[in-house]
């Protein structure tokens, strides 16, 4: 494995080698179903799944967790365009787009759009990922906290593209999202802040039960006080949900291959800076594909272009996470974490040292992840029809399902009675937000950004001053989140006026 | 209602902000604990302004909100319930029964299915998490 092979060789010889393929088919199996489940996501997949690859040999177990790991990613937009529960954090974006789209009945068109656009961002990934390594990992290494506060900020700017009606509302949002995130002691001087002097605050709120209440809780009662009260709607909107649409023609199919290109490279780029992650791509690819769709406004109501941009930028970025933990030892992300130590457990120990020593071995996992995206892709276009089923299926079976499923994932994470309760707590926040109309997505955004968010700027801060916020590539990307923020104000304005003048 | 929520928002971002004051916002060259809260609470205290302002909160209707609670309600005690339920029974049976809670008072009339559903869910549970993965609370203490 660690022989400098070429990487044709290793695709070659994975694709013919039977072990591997019932290896890579069932890891990619186990990861679409647990990235499936509203309440796991990829980190939970890979770590669950993972004493699975123990069983086998290391260069088996690898090619299988590369399944397991794009298979959980795939299969994070499934409940995200079905229920409007993303499985994965950054398949809430797909979400934005993919869940009014089933409501039209173009379930199966999404479905499909979004394996596709995942299996395009995983392949051009793991290409990017080969012939990349060493630069992304050198430029990634350039980023200092001033330039990773300000991506971070881009990222954040970037949610003023979900807001439906004010902007306000959005930042609102994304503040209590960052609030929530300053609870608990303070990493840089151990100052205890809004902890009330309970000891169960001082670890802080943790992020995955919060964000499981937020999105999986307030569904469930809104499931419930849907079937409980408007009888009729559902009946309509079952309808709806029951057209046998065709997936999209081949024509189509090619007109989106430029968005996912396009969101492919945003995706790995952004994704290969450690803590910026596939939420933030998945953000500004979607933004992006919008700036540039001739049809805006049919974005966040049911744009196919929208599920493209988000799946092909997320799938990318996870292949971009890659790289600075394989070439740096820096997990880019909660499952790269995992991922990292899996590779440990396997005696590979990620660093700078290990593409100059092996450099054999990127080519193995390049291919394992062009092998694991492949049966990723043909698990989950076979399994379309079972989860079209879903649709059909009560609405008190998927509330309970997902009560179930939030509660015990949430409590197997860390063994923690705590964190039961505060799936509870942020369900019932999520229900409010949800009423009161304000958007549930850049909270989430906040809680996943904010610590980062506040360590670069601190130590940004610290190192020079308020003057180091300003370096050239700080300030290009704090530059272009004032744009982001300012450019949505300005056309709903014109709209606002465009339609007062109509009338 | 419309100016109440608004009015919330304004001050709980202002006691959120007060509350970071307790806090250094710079010492010895450094930024202090204090400071990044601070900036935040002012961003919320001046988007809960300007949402009063636009009068941007749109309100759906009390009655649908009174609904939403109550199942709000309902599923918190179911909650605390299967936490009570994990101690004796195990997260398997407890699951199974909080699902079977859900369906019923969801007015699921499917009798078998009634049945069936949270039997599979425990079994599920208890083979992935106690039987596989040898989790501690799963199956009956």
């Amino acid at each position: 494995m660690g022989n400098d092979v070429s990487f044709f060789s290793n695709v070659l010889y994975m694709a013919s080698n039977v072990q591997m393929i019932i290896a890579v088919l069932l890891g990619a199996l186990g990861g679409v179903f647990v990235g499936f489940l509203p309440a796991f996501g990829s980190p939970t997949a890979v770590a669950l799944l993972l004493p699975l690859t123990f069983l086998m040999p290391t260069d088996v177990s690898m090619v299988m967790l590369a399944g397991i790991y794009f298979g959980a990613n795939f299969g994070g937009a499934i409940p995200a365009i079905l229920v409007n529960t993303p499985g994965t954090p950054p398949a809430f974006i797909t979400a934005i787009d993919g869940y009014p789209l089933a409501v039209k009945g173009k379930a199966k068109e999404a479905l499909f759009v979004s394996n596709f656009s995942s299996f395009v961002g995983c392949i051009l990934g793991a290409v990017m990922f080969y012939f990349l390594a060493n630069v992304v990992g050198k430029a990634a290494l350039a980023f200092g906290p001033a330039e990773t506060f300000a991506l971070m900020v881009l990222g954040l700017a970037c949610v003023a593209g979900l807001s439906k009606g004010s902007i306000w509302r959005s930042i609102i949002a994304l503040a209590f999202g960052v609030a929530i995130t300053t609870i608990g002691i303070d990493p840089l001087t151990t100052v205890p802040r809004y902890t009330f002097g309970k000891i169960g605050l001082y670890s802080g709120i943790p992020f995955v039960p919060a964000m499981i209440g937020l999105f999986g809780i307030s569904e469930a009662i809104l499931l419930l006080q849907k079937g409980k009260m408007f009888e009729g709607d559902k009946v309509e909107e079952e309808k709806a949900l029951n057209t046998k649409a065709n997936g999209p023609t081949l024509l189509e199919r090619a007109k989106m291959l430029p968005t996912n290109i396009i969101s492919s490279i945003v995706g790995f780029v952004v994704g290969s800076i450690p803590g910026a992650g596939a939420t933030v791509a998945g953000m500004m690819s979607w933004n992006l594909a919008r700036q540039r769709s001739k049809t805006p406004e049919k974005f966040g109501k049911g744009a196919i272009e929208g599920v493209a941009a988000s799946e092909s930028a997320n799938n990318a970025a996870s292949a971009g996470a890659l790289v600075p933990m394989l070439s740096l030892g820096i997990p880019g992300s909660s499952t790269t974490a995992v991922m990292l130590a899996a590779l440990m457990m396997h005696d590979i120990l990620p660093g700078p040292l290990l593409i100059v020593e092996q450099p054999g071995l990127i080519s193995y996992l390049t291919a394992s992840y062009i092998i694991g995206g492949l049966a990723a892709f043909i698990v989950f276009q076979l399994s379309i029809p079972l989860f079209e089923k879903l649709m059909y299926i009560a609405k008190p079976i998927i509330a309970g399902l997902v009560f179930v499923l939030a509660v015990s994932g949430t409590y197997f994470l860390r063994n923690s009675l705590t964190d039961i309760y505060i799936v509870a707590l942020f369900g019932i926040i999520g229900y409010l937000m949800k009423h009161f109309d304000f958007p549930v997505a850049p909270t989430v955004l906040g809680l996943v950004l904010g610590g980062g968010l506040e360590s670069n700027l601190r130590l940004a801060l610290k190192i020079g001053g308020v003057g180091e916020l300003f370096t050239p590539i700080a300030s290009f990307c704090l530059l272009l989140a004032l744009i982001m923020l300012v450019l949505p104000t300005i056309r709903s304005r014109r709209t606002r006026n465009e339609e007062s003048q109509v009338m | 209602m419309n100016r109440i929520v608004g009015l919330l928002i304004v001050i709980v971002s202002l006691a959120y902000t007060i509350g970071a004051l307790k806090w250094s916002l710079w010492t010895e060259g450094n930024p202090g604990p204090g400071l990044f809260p601070v900036i935040i609470g002012i961003i919320a205290l001046i988007a809960g302004v300007m949402c009063i302002v636009e009068g941007v909160i749109p309100v759906n209707g009390k009655q649908t909100l009174i609904q939403g609670l109550k199942w709000s309600a309902f599923l918190v005690a179911l909650t605390v319930l299967v936490v009570f339920l994990m101690e004796f029974l195990g997260i398997a049976i407890g699951s199974g029964l909080a699902f079977a809670a859900v369906l019923t008072a969801g007015g699921y009339r499917r009798k078998f299915l009634l049945i069936l559903i949270p039997i599979i869910t425990t079994v599920s549970i208890y083979l992935v998490f106690g039987w596989w993965l040898h989790l501690p609370y799963v199956w009956i203490q």
